[in-house]
Parts: C-alpha cells; sequence; structure tokens
C-alpha cells in the first residue's frame, strides 16, 4: 500500500518525460535497425553500385573525354595537400582535360608556402614552375606530369564566412570543365577513378552526379578509426546503393562527387549557409529530380584518429544534419511531393539522427542504472528510485527501454558485419572483431550531438574545421603542427 | 579449386540417375514430386493432425501428461495473465524460447486448457524440422527421391510423433538444430570462395543454433561443436591460406551462435543476481540414479541402446548400423571422408550431449518399475535424424548398384523396419516410449491425479479473491490450468513481491490456500517447499487458529474446506 501511495506521488511530469525518452529511443531504434537491414537485405538481392569495366575504359579514347575541374578547398592543409596533389597527379586521366584548382584563404600562408613547394617537391630545382599573379602569389604551379594547377584565392570578409561551400563556388565560377569534383585535402582518390566516372557519365547522360566511395586509408591507426572505417563501410556499401537500388534519395559525401557543370550552376551552386553543404546538396538534386548514382570506385581519406578532431568532425555534420533538415521540412508536404512518402521518411530519420542519438541515450541510462541499482553492484540513488517508480508504475517504459538496449547492441554489429563480409577484402575482414564495438562508437555521438544542437541556437553556420594529418608521420622530436588545437 | 565439393563434382562420385523410378501418377492426383517442400510440410501437418485428433478424443488430457508441458503452458500464460504480468514470469529455470513462442496460442482458453496450443506450435516446429531434414538428405544424396523418403520416415515413429505435438521443448530444440544442421552442411558443401556467401549461409546456422541453445540445455553443446566443425573446415579441410577470413567467420559466426548461452547468463544476472542461477537454484532437476551411470560409459551407452531399442525397434538401429558403414564406404574417397564423419557426429550431437551428460551424472534415463517404461526416454527422440539419414544412405548405396528390383526391396525395407514401431506400438501410451515416458513414476501420476481434484474442488469452492499456492510448482501449474480459473488470481512462487510477503505472512494476499501436506521426496528439493516448509511444520496451526493483526488490519485464521489426504484447500474465516 505504502509503495502503491508512493509511487502514485511520484512527480507526474519526470514519469511522462522518462516514458517519453524509453519510447522514442525504442521507436528510433526499431526505425533504425528496420531501415538499415532492410537496406542490406535489398543490397544483397541487388547489388547497385554502378561500376565501368576496364575494358569500357580503355575503349573511350582520351579526346573525347570531358574537362573535369577538380575543386580542392584547403585550410590549413600544409601536411596534407601535398598528398592529394600527387596522388591526383597520378591519375591516368589525360593532363589537358584535368582543370585542377585549388581554392586557398588569401591569408593561409603554411598551406600558400606549401602549395609554392610542389613543384619543387615534384622534382623541380628552380621555380620556373610557378607563375605568380600581380600580388606575387603563385597563380599556376607545374607539378607531376607536368600538370598545371590554378591557384584561386579566396577574399572573403568577414573571417566567419570561410567556409567550404563559399571556397567552392568560387572555383565553381572559374571552373572550365564539364564536371566538378571536389576533393579534400586529406584524400586519396585511386588512380582510374576521373576516368572511370567520365567514361560512365559520357554513357549515361541522365546521370547528374555520381558519387565515389570512401574508405579511410588510416583505419589501423587507433580503435577510433577502425570503427570509423567500418562505419563508411557500412554507408558506402550498404547504405547508398541500397538507397539508389530503391530509387530514393541518395546522399552525397563530402568529397569525391562528380556533378554535371551545369547541373551545380542551375542549382545556384553550394549553400553557403550550411555546415554539410553536401547534404543539402543531395537532397535539393534529390527534389529536382537529378539522378544520382553510387559509382565503385574508392577515395581513400584520413580518419581522425583522435577524439578530439573527431568530436569537432562530428558536432559540425550533426549541426548541418538538422540544419539541412530544418530547411527541407519546413514544408514537408512538399517535400513529399518532391521525393516522395518513403524517401521523405527516409530522410526525415537520417537527418534528425543526432535527436536520435541524444534520445537513445536516456534510454540506455535508463536502463542501465535500473539494472545495476536493480543487481546491487552500485547504488545509483536517487536515479535508480526514481526509474524504478516509473518501471513499477507503467511496465511499458521497462519494455521499451528493453526494445531500445537490445537494437541498441544487436543491429549495429550486425549491419556492419554484414558490410565488412560483402567487401571480403583483408581490409575489412580484418575489422569484423571490431563490429561488437560499434554501439558503443554509436553512443559516442552522444556529445557531439549535445553540442551540435546547442551550436545550431548560438551559430548555425559556424564551419568547426577538422584538422587532417595526424596519419601523416612527423619527426618524432618535432611538435605536430596540429597538436596544439588537441 | 580441385577440391571444392560442389554439386557437379559429386554427382561423378555419388549421384544416379534415378529418373527411370519415377512415378506417374494418373491426371487429377497431387504430384507430390513436382512441389516436395510443400508436400513434406503438409503431410507433416495432416499426419501430427490427425495423430492429436486420435489422442484427443481417446483422452482430453493427453498432450498434458508430461507434468513439464503443463507447466510450459501456465508459464507461457503467466506473462499475461498473472498477478504480476511480464517477461520476468519467464523464470530462469527453463529455457525461454519455448514459452514465447507457445504465447500467442495460450491466449485462447480452449488452446490452454486443452494444450491444443502446444500441438500447433510443436507441429509447426515439426514441419520446419522435416523439411531441414529433406533438404539435409537431397543435397547429400543429390535425390529429392531420397529426400522425399527420409521426410515420410520422420512421420512413421509414434514417440517422434507424440513429442512433436505436445507443448514440450523437444520439438522446437529439434527445429532450431536441424535448421543449424541444414545451413552447416550447405555451407560446406557449396564451399564458396566468397567470403560473403560463406557469411550468409553460416550466420543462419548460427541464429539457428543461438535459439536452440535458448531452448533446451542439450543445445549448449552446440555452437562448441559447430565451431569446432567449422574451424577443421576452414583449415585442415580447405585449407585456407588467409588467417583473416578464417579469423572473421570464427569472431563473428562464433559469438552469435554464443549469443544465446550469453543472454541466459545476463537473463539470469540481472533477474536473480546470479549468473548461473539456473544451475545452482535448488529447483533444477535432481538426480537420485545418477550414480549408476556416473564415469561408467558402457553402461550409459548400453541404457541408451536400449531405449533406442524400445522407441525405434531393433530392425532401425540394424539398418542404421548398416547405414553409417555404407554412407562412410559411399564416401571413403579422403576428400570426402572428413565431411562425411562431420555430418554424422553433427546430427548425433544433441545425443552425445546426453551420453556425456550421463557420463558426468547430470543425466539420468534409467527403466522404472512399469514394464517397458523408461524415464527420460523421450531424450531419444534426438537420434531419430540420424537414424533416418544413415537408413537413407544404405538405400543410396544400393541405388548406385542401378538395379531396379533391388532398389525397390531396400526402399520396403526400410519403410517397414521404419512402420514397425508405429505398427507395434499404434499410438499405446504404454507401448509409446515417450508417452509412457510421462507415466514412469507411479508416485507421480498419483499425486498428479489429487492435484486434478484439488482443482476441480478449487473451482467449485472459488468464489473470490486471491489463491495461494503451498506446493511443489509443477503441482502448482497441474492446478492453475486444471481449475480454468484466471491465473491472476493466483500467487506462487512466480509472483515476486506478492509470494515474498506471502510466504512469511499468506494473511495479507491469501484469501484461499492450497497446502500439500505430504510432499514428496522429489518435492522437498523444490524451491516452494523450502519457502513454505515452515506452514507445515512448526505453524500450521496458526493457521487455523491465529487471528494476526499486521498494521491497523486484523486478519481472520483459516478453516479447511477441502481435504483428498494429499492437498488441503483452506479458507479465510472470514473479511
Amino acid at each position: 500500500m505504502h509503495r502503491r501511495v508512493e509511487i502514485l506521488s511520484m512527480n507526474l511530469a519526470s514519469m511522462i518525460i522518462l516514458i517519453f525518452a524509453a519510447f522514442t529511443t525504442a521507436i528510433f531504434l526499431l526505425l533504425d535497425f528496420l531501415l538499415m537491414y532492410l537496406s542490406a537485405i535489398i543490397f544483397m538481392q541487388n547489388p547497385r553500385l554502378e561500376d565501368v569495366s576496364n575494358d569500357e575504359k580503355e575503349l573511350v579514347p582520351d579526346f573525347k573525354l570531358p574537362i573535369i575541374s577538380i575543386l580542392l578547398p584547403v585550410y590549413r592543409e600544409e601536411i596534407t595537400l601535398p598528398y592529394l596533389i600527387e596522388s591526383i597527379a597520378n591519375s591516368d586521366y589525360p593532363k589537358d582535360k584535368l582543370d585542377i584548382r585549388i581554392l586557398v584563404e588569401h591569408d593561409d600562408h603554411p598551406t600558400i608556402k606549401t602549395i609554392m613547394s610542389l613543384p619543387y617537391k615534384a622534382g623541380q630545382t628552380d621555380d620556373s614552375g610557378i607563375k605568380y599573379n600581380l600580388f606575387g602569389l603563385p597563380k599556376t604551379i607545374r607539378v607531376w606530369r607536368g600538370i598545371d594547377i590554378q591557384i584561386d584565392y579566396i577574399y572573403l570578409n568577414p573571417p566567419g564566412a570561410r567556409t567550404k561551400p563559399n571556397s567552392l563556388n568560387k572555383g565553381l565560377s572559374n571552373a572550365r570543365g564539364s564536371i566538378v569534383t571536389i576533393y579534400d585535402a586529406e584524400d586519396r582518390p585511386e588512380p582510374d577513378q576521373l576516368r572511370k566516372v567520365a567514361v560512365y557519365m559520357l554513357k549515361h547522360p541522365e546521370v547528374a552526379c555520381a558519387q565515389a566511395r570512401l574508405s579511410c586509408y588510416n583505419s589501423d591507426q587507433s580503435l577510433l578509426t577502425k570503427l570509423f572505417s567500418i562505419e563508411y563501410i557500412e554507408h558506402f556499401l550498404i547504405l547508398l546503393p541500397a538507397l539508389y537500388s530503391l530509387k530514393k534519395v541518395v546522399l552525397l559525401g563530402g568529397t569525391s562527387n562528380f556533378i554535371r557543370i551545369e547541373v551545380i550552376r542551375n542549382l545556384k551552386g553550394w549553400k553557403t549557409d550550411n555546415v554539410t553543404e553536401d547534404a543539402d546538396l543531395g537532397v535539393r538534386l534529390a527534389r529536382l529530380g537529378y539522378n544520382v548514382v553510387p559509382i565503385n570506385s574508392t577515395t581513400w581519406e584520413e580518419a581522425t584518429p583522435k577524439l578530439y578532431p573527431w568530436i569537432r568532425q562530428r558536432t559540425r555534420w550533426n549541426k548541418g544534419f538538422l540544419y539541412t533538415w530544418s530547411k527541407h521540412f519546413k514544408n514537408p508536404m512538399r517535400l513529399i511531393h518532391d521525393i516522395g512518402f518513403s524517401s521523405t521518411l527516409f530522410l526525415f530519420y537520417y537527418l534528425i539522427a543526432p535527436l536520435t542519438y541524444f534520445i537513445s541515450i536516456i534510454g540506455w541510462i535508463l536502463f542501465i542504472a535500473y539494472w545495476i541499482n536493480f543487481v546491487g553492484i552500485l547504488s545509483t540513488e536517487p536515479l535508480a528510485g526514481w526509474i524504478q517508480d516509473a518501471y513499477t508504475a507503467n511496465s511499458l517504459v521497462f519494455y521499451a527501454s528493453i526494445l531500445s538496449f537490445i537494437f541498441g547492441i544487436v543491429y549495429d554489429p550486425f549491419v556492419a558485419a554484414e558490410a565488412l563480409f560483402k567487401q571480403g577484402d583483408s581490409y575489412s575482414l580484418k575489422k569484423v572483431k571490431y563490429v561488437f564495438l560499434m554501439p558503443f562508437y554509436l553512443y559516442l555521438q552522444i556529445l557531439p550531438s549535445i553540442l551540435a544542437i546547442i551550436e545550431l541556437f548560438i551559430k548555425p553556420k559556424h564551419w568547426r574545421k577538422t584538422y587532417h594529418g595526424f596519419s601523416v608521420k612527423t619527426n618524432e622530436e618535432e611538435e605536430h603542427p596540429y597538436d596544439k588545437y588537441i | 579449386m580441385a577440391f571444392l565439393l560442389r554439386p557437379t563434382k559429386r554427382k561423378n562420385i555419388l549421384m544416379t540417375n534415378i529418373s527411370k523410378f519415377e512415378i506417374t501418377l494418373p491426371k487429377g492426383y497431387v504430384n507430390v514430386f513436382k512441389y516436395p517442400e510443400l508436400s513434406i510440410v503438409l503431410a507433416t501437418i495432416i499426419t501430427n493432425a490427425i495423430c492429436s485428433y486420435i489422442l484427443f478424443t481417446r483422452d482430453p488430457n493427453s498432450f498434458l501428461y508430461y507434468g513439464d508441458a503443463v507447466s510450459h503452458l501456465v508459464i507461457a500464460r503467466t506473462i499475461f495473465d498473472s498477478i504480476l504480468p511480464g517477461l520476468a514470469q519467464l523464470g530462469t529455470t527453463w529455457l525461454p524460447i519455448t514459452h514465447i513462442m507457445l504465447l500467442p496460442f495460450v491466449t485462447n482458453d480452449f488452446l490452454f486448457h486443452t494444450g491444443l496450443a502446444g500441438a500447433i506450435v510443436s507441429t509447426g516446429c515439426s514441419a520446419i524440422t522435416n523439411l531441414a531434414l529433406y533438404r539435409i538428405v537431397k543435397m547429400q544424396f543429390s535425390s529429392a527421391h531420397l529426400g522425399l523418403l527420409a521426410s515420410a520416415l520422420y512421420l512413421m515413429n509414434p514417440s517422434v510423433i507424440y513429442m512433436e505435438i505436445t507443448p514440450m521443448m523437444e520439438a522446437p530444440f529439434m527445429m532450431f538444430f536441424m535448421v543449424s544442421v541444414y545451413y552447416l552442411q550447405k555451407w560446406w558443401y557449396y564451399y564458396h570462395n566468397n567470403i560473403w556467401k560463406q557469411y550468409r549461409t553460416l550466420i543462419k546456422c548460427a541464429l539457428a543454433i543461438s535459439a536452440a541453445t535458448l531452448t533446451r540445455y542439450e543445445g549448449w553443446i552446440l555452437p562448441f561443436g559447430i565451431m569446432l566443425s567449422v574451424f577443421i573446415v576452414m583449415m585442415i579441410t580447405k585449407r585456407e591460406v588467409w588467417r583473416y577470413r578464417v579469423e572473421a567467420i570464427m569472431t563473428f559466426v562464433g559469438s552469435c551462435s554464443f549469443a544465446g548461452i550469453i543472454i541466459w547468463i545476463v537473463w539470469n544476472f540481472v533477474t536473480e543476481k546470479d549468473p548461473l542461477y539456473f544451475a545452482t537454484a535448488a529447483s533444477s532437476s535432481t538426480y537420485p540414479f545418477a550414480y549408476f551411470f556416473k564415469s561408467d560409459p558402457i553402461k550409459s551407452f548400453s541404457i541408451i541402446f536400449e531405449v533406442a531399442k524400445a522407441m525405434y525397434g531393433l530392425p532401425v538401429l540394424i539398418l542404421a548400423g548398416l547405414g553409417i558403414a555404407s554412407y562412410l564406404y559411399m564416401n571413403k574417397s579422403s576428400k570426402l571422408f572428413p565431411f562425411s564423419l562431420l555430418t554424422l557426429v553433427v546430427l548425433m550431437m544433441p545425443i552425445l550431449f546426453e551420453f556425456i551428460a550421463m557420463v558426468q551424472g547430470s543425466l539420468e534415463i534409467y527403466p522404472t518399475n512399469t514394464e517397458g517404461s523408461w524415464y527420460n526416454g523421450r531424450y531419444l527422440i534426438f537420434l531419430a535424424p540420424f537414424l533416418i539419414f544413415v537408413s537413407v544412405s544404405l538405400v543410396k548405396i544400393i541405388i548406385n548398384k542401378r538395379k531396379k528390383m533391388l532398389t525397390i526391396i531396400a526402399v520396403a525395407l526400410v519403410i517397414e523396419s521404419w512402420m514397425f514401431a508405429i505398427l507395434i506400438q499404434n499410438l499405446d501410451r504404454i507401448k509409446v516410449v515417450a508417452m509412457n515416458d510421462a507415466f514412469s513414476e507411479l508416485q507421480f501420476t498419483k499425486e498428479s491425479q489429487m492435484s486434478i481434484d484439488t482443482s476441480n474442488a478449487l473451482k467449485q469452492l472459488y468464489v473470490g479473491g486471491n489463491i495461494l499456492l503451498f506446493t511443489e510448482s509443477q503441482q502448482g501449474h497441474l492446478i492453475m490450468l486444471n481449475s480454468n480459473l484466471p491465473l491472476k488470481d493466483f500467487i506462487d512462487i512466480g509472483s515476486g513481491m506478492y509470494w515474498d510477503i506471502s510466504k512469511d505472512n499468506p494473511w495479507i494476499y491469501g484469501d484461499y490456500i492450497v497446502l500439500n501436506e505430504y510432499p514428496s521426496s522429489e518435492d522437498k528439493s523444490d524451491l516452494t517447499y523450502k519457502a513454505y516448509s515452515q506452514w507445515l511444520t512448526s505453524k500450521y496451526d496458526d493457521l487455523l487458529t491465529k487471528s494476526v493483526s499486521i498494521g491497523n488490519v486484523l486478519y481472520s485464521p483459516y478453516h479447511i474446506v477441502y481435504d483428498n489426504g494429499f492437498y488441503v484447500i483452506l479458507k479465510r474465516s472470514y473479511r
């Protein structure tokens, strides 16, 4: 009797919150599970990663290939930039069909210095490979294979507007190719990627955009990079191809997306107010009915091996997703009309993910605190007391928490394993033993999610720079240039 | 890859064109050879339905002979119909999958009280088991006809049929076991260089194993056995040179196959605060005769052989012996021999578990006082797929001789041997080993009858309020089921805080008390007995004479309203 009175007298509001949290968690996780696993199953039945065979590639003569504008937006990338330029230069694409443009802030002196050093790194002994503009800054440089690279300087005021989409729009205005692509400084595209995509887009004029796969070359550097690379394999090998197979909205990655120039100009470039301009572009392409395809070519990039830069990166991504969600879901009926109901549902879920992480962690805390207290390992009062009251008052909360917990534990390792076995090479199979840590990786998102939600209200357009180059070996006695940011 | 066991390769070694034996049916008949899998499912359902009907009309309690069967039904029902409904009612002694499978069907009162809920679940499981058996045989011998023969044999043993229409754990376990064997065999039979295809097959095997480990404790040997098989096949037989491929498969598939065991240990930990509660609790079975077999494999083997003889008949066992020899002879080449041996070992795994458990002293199968009755004899139904497989392999070796007459004789001989059991035993509850097992203890039967009488009396005496069960758990379940009263009116050991309070202060919640006055020695090892035994000894009179004041409430004593020598029903004197 006393117990019942005690339960009834508990704070009704807190109980409603608990019920809501646990249920929402369960529903979100259930939806997540279904979406991911259904997509995995569909992908297994109908693999739709577009590809071009070697024969097809070779059959197209060089003169028929289109000019590709490669936009390289860089900011404080003095360590990684040379590697990117070298890997692009190693491409089998004809050099006269390349329009490579480094987009650099006018006052980013370390990067400019690195740019000026590139001809020397490429084997030149004098500065004949560098042409200067009126301000004495390098205008073009000649690197490996005699490839000329244009340097576009970004002059923007105020400095807060130093964002990637601003740079890209500047690069777009000068681009002379019929296909535009973007590489980040830490990227290493496969040598045949440009030719493969160009041939594919020649053969398929209806395709507006092709997204290459992203993988991590430093996946063995730390536990974080291992989990990061598993996440990428899941995303690019399972999720995107499945969405493509279903003819749903294909979300773009930040780099290695090849867009026809008339399409991107028609879309008036990248949205400068969005910190995930790639996600926004993917939605806009889908809304206007353009075809986006995932293509089987890999760009290797650096996974952030340390927690702090990873949090910075995820905070930006999460904020960008929420921002994109807020923009596109202003009129959901219109969105349903544009991309269909199921795509809208998926997009809603995908973009709102930061909020899901936030909610689901509440469910987990409830569940774990309850059981820790129940088993008697640790007294988690008063939290556990409230939870127990909520559970006793309404067993539905209890079941929702269990559901949430079980889905959280089960679904991600399964989807990850599916992706890793699907890829099936030593790179991925060596990571299978880490898939059981994926739920914890998922819940590591909680901090960036909270930060993103806060930032969304305080400074929605602020671009948190992700620092790269941690996988590049420096002299051990020398301080790593990015250590000061950590 | 020369060593790959592709069907085309095997065709040269093993397969024979048996199309000349196909039967031409007149128009209007359904050709089972055209839809073999559908035919098997339908045949299993029809056979089980007919047997259920026969047993049910003969005795409406036919599905409830086993005390365990009653408990399974009651546990499933209490998940939603209980004073404290919820998943916690699954408890920690019995593994949970059967109860979860019964859940949708026990919602119906008729299906619950008659045990037909269990017949439906077990029949479904039986159909899938039979399908898996068909596929295994078809794959091994490259013959759908032999697969159909195997499926037909599976429907010919009365013990197997009985266990697959009762609410027991054997049918679901057999289903998960056979499904896992099928996928394991599919994996090594179509061994693929594409690791993803291997994974896709093995993960299904692992999930089936996991489910089996959550169905019966016999299943706990399967993850070890299967992982050992995977390791042997990958490293030794297939000579995988890439360590990471083996490592990836073993890590993920291994973990998934152990998931059931881990889940159960975690469940025990979170509900009872002891991860090994299921093994250590006093409610777990005790084995008074176990010392007889302990460390004596010969005795254990001879008992198992005797029960197998009683269940299947000697002709089947002789055929099986010949079948094993012929199967190994057919696959004597060095490339196939390890697989053949593995197939036989894997199919025997549950019975191997029973054998090991007997030698280790934690299981007993023994003859009871009743003629032809074997306590726990039902476990030998796990041998059926193995016996069928080797019987069919005998037919296969004769088919390979390409003599039509010999083949017909072999098929007839095998069918006749398997029919022997059903012709002799004929669903007779004394002759069918699995049915007789339920009657193996006369005392138990008497106690059960007393429980039924008590529940009938309770049904008539009950006018409302809570009924406190101070009885052994299984007998308590029988009273709950047979009384036709809502289970939420009962308080037993599964009632959480209500039980915790009632075992010391029955007056607070118990309007009625059903008390087992003369518990058997087996009952005394039960947790419930230990909790209520004080009311049988020092404090029995308190119940009848003493008014108790708790808080401001004065509770009256009880008076006896029913007594049958075993059980008394006490009713609160006034409210």
